[in-house]
């Protein structure tokens, strides 16, 4: 189990420490422990916490947002309506953001085998003058 | 009006050996009796490569049959006329 410091949870999620202290004020985090000296220590909980809110910022999702889905999270069966289609859009947004990344990786990959096979030029760059 | 879909695709660069071997194999096959009325193209995966992406292309020479990559790489050519045959037999729509 784990019990970290806020500096080697702010490496591993590369996040500032700051960010980890508002997140914490703001409620986004429940009230993190801390030892007799007043140090935070960071649970297996609140990693994963961090973790989905990190995930859900990359997807370009407000604090407030990321907030309701935090709620939904911890307890889905009793979510209020309005979180519940919160959720449920947001989940097509997920999805269909995974739709146009899962395009761009079968371009890349075919761009990237060309480049591999040959020997004169690269298409990469052929494309990307083109486009230009 | 219709346009009739394209039976087989064929996936080509300008970097890749057998590319050029690949639309002739294709060409030359589809004189042979029976394949006559069978519709192909080329298609350039850089200039077209959204079409390519569609059809999951990750290597050239590649080709498609009826809407489907069957080859990724250069087949024989009784293996490519295997693949046309069976096209023929069991998937082309009847008002192709």
């Amino acid at each position: 189990m784990r019990d970290d410091t806020i500096g080697k949870v702010a490496r591993q999620l590369a996040m500032s420490m700051d960010t980890l202290r508002y997140y914490e004020k703001i409620g986004l985090l429940p009230k993190v422990r801390r030892t007799e000296a007043g140090i935070r220590r960071y649970q297996d909980k609140d990693i994963s916490r961090l973790k989905f809110i990190k995930r859900a910022q990359q997807m370009n999702f407000t604090l407030a947002e990321i907030g309701d889905l935090l709620k939904m999270r911890e307890d889905p069966q009793h979510a209020r309506t309005e979180v519940r289609q919160l959720t449920t859009n947001k989940l097509k947004e997920v999805e269909l953001r995974l739709t146009e990344l899962d395009t761009l990786r079968r371009e890349l990959a075919l761009l990237v085998n060309l480049c591999t096979a040959s020997e004169e030029g690269c298409p990469i760059i052929d494309r990307i003058e083109k486009d230009e | 009006m219709n346009k009739k879909p394209i039976d087989i695709e064929v996936f080509t660069s300008t970097v890749c050996n057998h590319c050029q071997r690949a639309s002739r194999m294709v060409e030359q096959l589809l004189k042979e009796p029976g394949f006559e009325s069978i519709t192909w193209r080329e298609i350039d995966v850089v200039a077209e490569i959204d079409l390519a992406v569609t059809f999951c292309v990750l290597a050239t020479p590649s080709i498609a049959i009826g809407g489907a990559l069957v080859f990724t790489a250069l087949p024989s050519r009784q293996q490519l006329r295997n693949a046309i045959q069976h096209y023929l037999l069991h998937e082309r729509p009847n008002d192709a």
